[in-house]
């Protein structure tokens, strides 16, 4: 654990700020008058109920007949009229969703023409029309009867997967990226508290565990906004997940939950070929499952009360490791080939261990109504997970232990004033992310003994290395491979390489092995203060406006301790045996000439501070036109460990306009457009690395003392076996070179990374409760923040690509636009429906704050645009480009008797395919970094459709008390797509080509087929000189799938509600 | 309660956004030079020379135009002396043997002699022809630690300078060397001491020159030659035969796939009779100006 005293600290700023919040930001507007002279009412009493809402909300129609209730949390409601001269009427059923705006007007009758109350159900109409925002609002009902949400890798349903459901939404690596964005640009909002990853700004990790967990059965409902949002929501360049969490009420509730997804009813998934070495993994469902309950009720009725919750998942996949060989013929001069032309295999061993991961969830919360104008919830959770992988090489480490947990408390304040025309709600919150990846054996960054002191060693040595070069393998098979110490002469082409003909290779033509430690190693937390207060006035100016202002600030510090296990990690040189290692990223620093100074670890707490303002104004005419304007301003300072001012980002200005009409007047229609500004913040990371700065050097070590094989590895990095890393008389350190030193400068004309969004589009209730809808989006961007270098990576600095200190390289740009039809019912009468189709396009040369070619994720300071020469050929379609995307999502519920019912959900998902590329070595930064044709040249990967089903039992066993069983059917249809291939066209330095014009870029070049007018057109550099590219040079494995999708996997579940 | 509430977050945004007021510019660049190594794909910098004076006896081979200087900086983390080492390339060919030329064809016919004006240790001596070059070392010094000129370095610039504290000094005394000739003679070179001595040296430490230009005073020993000379030494120094070659974008139809590595803002051209790129903008001053 690191250094920490921040958590008192935190603890005690909530304390003292002692803020709150509101707990929603809905409104229910509208009407009312007379149904037999049409003149508006006013000193009307209208009251609204929910079980929603803690108490009951009480409003007075003004003369001109109009109420308005503000701040109501999402939910079902009643509204009850009632006024001297006219009979009481009653409207149930007026579905609120979170930060909505619903229009219900009313005509009452006067008294003397009607004697009894009069109760309308179900007709209140649903379109939002206080604004032009974009997106859907998902709740409990959605959730439990559709089966779109397939747990995540601890397990565990959370919240952000709700995302996939709602329109213009694309899966990545990391999340679900909005509107042609990537997942870390999200705003992630629980109960008015961010979040996201502050260190990068995402929710998930590649390993799986990670980041903020909220189990769904906490969840009251999601908010996925897409776009078209007002400045009451800042620093973030794409989307908004706003949860808000369940809340006690004066009933006393409770449910206990089961859900088990066995391996013995999941599909046998493809296996991906690994066509260089002779080792294959395959990773199958064992068990995956989760549990929890959850208990909410009143401390003191109609005053305070209280939910909380357990929830503990668990996911174990059996990975199973074999040795295939390669068969070869009798003089061991080449393979065997079957029919097909591939090499034939045959299993010689196989062992499998077990990938365990799990998730535990706390949740709990108090809700006060202090009195009518004034109350205050507190909540708090946390999730604390891990993972164990297994690492199969017995001179390694045996499994990696991976650690996130994540905690968050949020203290909100909602208060009315000046009869309710004066809006207060505040918000202190405190996130804190703890994470840490490590060997499994207890060892830490910095410490010399335990794995954590072992150097990771990769072998790519080229002829190969056997498998029992490193390896027992059981007496009866061993001898079906080489033994320890075989060299191979003999080559034969094969998929583009010209490779060595042996039965057990485990490195070599792009193979690799790796021993000793965990390599990379860190353990760090994060610490995220957050206040922010919204002012809302209620009043009338040629028709009615709610003017809102607000202020945020965040301080953020990132404390984190980091190595490379053994303080370096080695590399075999792919020569010949007996070579060199290659020490990379040596945590050291130079003192004099070829003086290295190890640094076994490197301790940084980097910081941040935010500060954002924003006004805005919701102006209503004439109960059909809405105008809403506003503007935010924002500012952002990230510190470097020692709390230098590394980076600055001012004078952010956010203008957000927007106009809708609503020409039934009568809330069931709207058209709409809006104008959108908004700035990125930058994840914490760029602090830590760039603004920071990382000490590591390079050195070759003599394979004479230093032979990780035989377990020395721990002398390797000792002086005295260093060797002079090439012929450089002129070197002032022939033996090592500084890889990373200091701190990365800053454009002093650096600009936010920035975007603009036009949204427009048109939404009609057709029938009561299903809304229609038709929205065009467009967004581009003003600016981006990168590293780059202008002297082909000398020196580097962090600015804006096509300006200031990087005006010669081209700008950034990410360009996407948009159609979609839609349309949505909530789920009244016993079904629901939630369908869309996108036709999308996203083009341009920077696709966010992760790279998805390789998953890299530096915000900021990614390897795009590092280079000018990296640039060539990177315009085109980006890999989140899906031009096609439909999602539909229907469930109905049958009442088989008064006690039981059925209910059935069923979902489907298809999009189409996305651009692949023709990649290549660049000579400075090595591998699939040289787009040889432009972006996109080779195709697409194939469709993908996905149906899932999910059918329901659910047993009113007494009025109280509820046995649901569920089943859900993932991927019916058993469809196994690749969802991902190789792009990898060769390992060769290959010249980004250029194509001639009018001219198909892949045919012209060969690479669509052997098209009679094609041409040799690329390039390749050996040794300096260009000669042309032969077909051997190239990948056999290109355009091969390396993933698919998940294959059909059944889940259980059962929940006892009280 | 509310009053409480809105001052306590006034005052806290209020405060926060005068903090963030305060931070109104990037910090200025640190001190830092590119560290050059082969290996790194780094080339050593380029000094272009204006000789101030030089003694009688200086050869013509020995005034220098240019030379190509080996720079690392030091600058440790967290705090501590920083260092910066200059390594003269003039000392380097001395001790590799550089200076002089192998005869061509081997026969030791001297024809290559009209041409040679570098040929022998001295100058003007006779040709020593030999077939790989001679390297020479300083018996005091046998690893030739003394090859780089180390000297203290300044860890934040001044305005837009990072100066190193004191000369920094390259030095070797040669011993002498007997020499097989190719045609089976003998010959023998005199020992030679030679200091290479740069003063006044300052780094260029701005957002557009980063560290990747510095200026000094040099002062040349070999021997009986004593020479002066005006520094201004760029990043990188990139042999060149015409313009193109100077070119900091790729060109694919001339082969090449990465840039030439100097800075666009420098718009380098060919200097023919250096043989490298040069730039055509005043590196050493604010805004880069053209160079008359």
């Amino acid at each position: 654990m690191l250094n920490t005293t921040s958590k008192t600290l935190a603890i005690a700023a909530l304390l003292v700020a002692s803020l709150a919040f509101a707990q929603g930001n809905s409104v229910i507007t509208g009407t009312v008058s007379d149904a037999a002279t049409n003149k508006p009412i006013g000193d009307l009493v209208i009251t609204a109920t929910s079980p929603a809402l803690q108490g009951e909300r009480i409003v007075v129609t003004d003369a001109a007949g109009i109420y308005r209730l503000s701040q109501l949390p999402p939910g079902t409601y009643t509204l009850r009229l009632s006024r001297e001269s006219y009979k009481p009427f009653t409207r149930a059923d007026v579905q609120v969703r979170v930060d909505r705006t619903i229009r219900v007007n009313v005509q009452l009758q006067p008294e003397s023409l009607q004697s009894e109350e009069i109760l309308v159900v179900g007709k209140a109409p649903t379109v939002d029309v206080g604004s032009a925002t974009q997106g859907i609002s998902v709740t409990k009902d959605f959730i439990d009867r559709v089966a779109f949400i397939r747990p995540n890798a601890t397990g565990q349903r959370s919240f952000e997967d709700i995302a996939q459901a709602a329109p213009q939404v694309t899966a990545d690596r990391y999340g679900y990226g909005f509107n042609g964005g990537q997942s870390p640009e999200n705003l992630y909002l629980v109960d008015g508290v961010q979040v996201n990853d502050p260190t990068f700004g995402s929710l998930k990790t590649n390993t799986g565990v990670g980041g903020a967990l909220l189990p769904l059965e906490f969840v009251e409902e999601v908010n996925v906004i897409t776009g078209g949002y007002m400045p009451e929501f800042g620093r973030a360049g794409g989307g908004v997940l706003n949860v808000v969490t369940k809340s006690g009420s004066n009933d006393l509730h409770g449910s206990v939950w089961g859900n088990w997804w066995p391996g013995a009813l999941t599909a046998t998934p493809n296996t991906v070929r690994n066509e260089g070495s002779s080792l294959e993994t395959t990773t199958k469902r064992h068990n995956t499952g989760d549990f929890g309950a959850d208990l909410g009720g009143a401390i003191i009725k109609d005053k305070l009360w209280f939910y909380g919750g357990v929830a503990q998942s668990f996911d174990r996949q059996r990975v199973t490791r074999g040795v295939r060989r390669f068969l070869l013929n009798d003089d061991a001069s080449d393979f065997l080939y079957d029919d097909a032309g591939n090499i034939r295999t045959e299993g010689v061993t196989s062992n499998s261990r077990f990938d365990d991961r799990r998730a535990f969830t706390w949740f709990g919360k108090l809700t006060w109504l202090i009195d009518g104008n004034n109350s205050l919830a507190l909540s708090v959770t946390g999730s604390p997970q891990q993972r164990v992988a297994p690492m199969f090489a017995p001179l390694g480490y045996g499994a990696d232990l991976d650690t996130t947990n994540s905690t968050t408390a949020s203290l909100k304040y909602t208060g009315s004033f000046l009869d309710k025309h004066l809006l207060v709600d505040a918000t202190a919150g405190w996130n804190r992310t703890e994470q840490a990846r490590l060997p499994n054996d207890g060892s830490h960054p910095g410490q010399t003994t335990g794995f954590a002191g072992v150097p990771q060693t990769q072998f790519r040595r080229n002829p190969p290395l056997s498998i029992r070069d490193f390896e027992e393998l059981p007496a009866g098979v061993a001898d079906l491979c080489e033994p320890a110490g075989f060299i191979a002469s003999k080559r034969v082409p094969y998929i583009g390489l010209n490779r060595y003909v042996m039965a057990c290779p485990v490195t070599g033509g792009g193979a690799t092995y790796n021993i000793g430690g965990r390599g990379f190693m860190s353990e760090s937390e994060a610490d995220r203060l957050q206040a922010r207060v919204n002012v809302s006035y209620l009043f009338q100016l040629l028709g009615h406006h709610i003017a809102r202002a607000g202020a945020d600030v965040e301080w953020t510090q990132y404390r984190v301790n980091k190595a490379y296990s053994g303080g370096v990690s080695l590399i075999d040189l792919p020569a010949v045996p007996g070579a060199d290692f290659l020490g990379q990223r040596d945590q050291s620093y130079l003192a004099n000439p070829d003086d290295r100074v190890p640094l076994l670890n490197v301790r940084s707490t980097p910081s941040q501070f935010t500060t954002g303002l924003y006004l805005q104004d919701s102006w209503t005419i004439l109960d059909a036109v809405t105008l809403n304007g506003g503007l935010r301003y924002d500012t952002q300072q990230l510190f470097a460990s020692n709390g230098d001012l590394g980076l600055s980002l001012n004078n952010m200005l956010s203008p957000r306009v927007g106009i809708i009409y609503d020409f039934t007047q009568q809330g069931r229609s709207k058209v709409f457009a809006n104008y959108a500004v908004y700035h990125q913040n930058i994840p914490l990371q760029m602090a830590d690395r760039a603004l920071t700065g990382e000490y590591q050097t390079y050195t070759y070590n003599s394979a004479a003392g230093c032979d990780p094989i035989g377990n020395a590895s721990k002398g390797c990095t000792d002086k005295a076996n260093a060797v002079a890393l090439n012929e450089d008389p002129l070197a002032p350190s022939p033996n090592y070179v500084r890889f990373a030193a200091g701190r990365t400068m800053v454009d002093p004309n650096l600009k936010p990374t920035a975007k603009g969004e036009i949204t427009a589009g048109l939404e009609y209730e057709v029938i009561s409760n299903l809304r229609v809808g038709l929205i065009g989006t467009h967004n581009w961007l003003f600016n981006a923040v990168e590293d780059m270098s202008n002297d082909e990576g000398a020196t580097y600095f962090i600015g804006n690509p096509g300006s200031g200190l990087a005006k010669a390289f081209p700008k950034a740009e990410r360009k996407y636009f948009a159609g979609t039809l839609y349309a949505s019912k909530a789920f009244t009468d016993g079904w629901l429906v939630q369908g869309s189709y996108t036709l999308s396009s996203l083009y341009g040369n920077y696709s966010g704050l992760f790279r998805p070619e390789t998953g890299q994720l530096d915000p900021g300071i990614s390897s795009d645009f590092d280079l000018k020469s990296l640039l060539v050929n990177r315009t085109g379609f980006l890999p989140s480009d899906r031009t096609h995307q439909v999602k539909a999502y229907v469930a109905r519920d049958f009442e088989v008797s008064p006690t039981v019912s059925i209910l059935a959900g069923l979902s489907y998902e298809g999009f189409s395919g996305t651009p692949i590329n023709y990649l290549a070595r660049h000579p400075l930064y090595g591998n699939d970094e040289t787009f040889v044709l432009p972006r996109g040249s080779a195709g697409r990967t194939p469709w993908t459709h996905n149906v899932n089903v999910r059918g329901g039992l659910q047993w009113k066993v007494t009025k109280e008390q509820t046995v649901q069983v569920t089943l859900d059917l993932f991927n019916l249809l058993n469809l196994q797509e690749a969802t991902e291939v190789s792009q990898r066209l060769s390992t060769l330095e290959i010249l980004p080509a250029s194509v001639p014009e009018g001219k198909d870029p892949a045919e012209a070049a060969c690479l669509s087929g052997n098209v009679p007018t094609c041409q040799t057109i690329l390039q390749k550099k050996v040794n300096g000189a260009t000669v042309p590219v032969a077909s051997t040079d190239l990948n056999g494995n290109f355009k091969q799938p390396t993933a698919y999708q998940q294959p059909f996997s059944v889940r259980l579940g059962v929940k006892l509600s009280f | 309660m509310f009053r409480t509430i809105s001052f306590a977050l006034t005052a806290s945004f209020f405060a926060g956004l005068a903090m963030s007021g305060c931070f109104a510019a990037q910090p200025p660049p640190q001190c830092q030079t590119v560290s050059t190594q082969d290996f790194n794909g780094n080339p050593p910098y380029l000094a272009m020379l204006k000789q101030t004076s030089a003694s009688a006896a200086c050869t013509e081979g020995q005034k220098l135009a240019s030379m190509l200087v080996g720079v690392q900086d030091y600058v440790p983390p967290g705090g501590g002396a920083a260092k910066l080492v200059l390594r003269p390339g003039r000392l380097v060919d001395l001790a590799q043997g550089n200076v002089f030329k192998a005869d061509i064809d081997a026969k030791n016919d001297c024809q290559a002699k009209k041409n040679c004006g570098n040929c022998g240790p001295d100058g003007g001596n006779p040709c020593l022809f030999v077939d790989d070059p001679v390297t020479r070392s300083d018996p005091e010094d046998p690893e030739g630690k003394k090859l780089n000129a180390l000297g203290g370095f300044a860890r934040a610039p001044s305005s837009g300078i990072c100066a190193a504290s004191e000369p920094l000094v390259a030095s070797q005394n040669f011993e002498a060397r007997t020499l097989a000739l190719v045609d089976g003679g003998m010959a023998t070179l005199p020992a030679l001491p030679a200091t290479f001595s740069f003063s006044d040296v300052k780094v260029i430490t701005t957002f557009e020159v980063p560290g990747t230009a510095f200026t000094a005073k040099l002062s040349q020993t070999e021997g009986a030659c004593v020479a002066a000379y005006d520094v201004v030494a760029f990043y990188p120094s990139i042999a060149c035969e015409a313009d193109v070659d100077c070119d900091p974008n790729t060109d694919l139809d001339a082969g090449r796939n990465t840039g030439s590595g100097i800075n666009p803002d420098f718009a380098p051209k060919c200097d023919t009779d250096l043989g490298f790129c040069v730039p055509t903008v005043d590196v050493t001053k604010p805004g880069l100006p053209k160079l008359p």
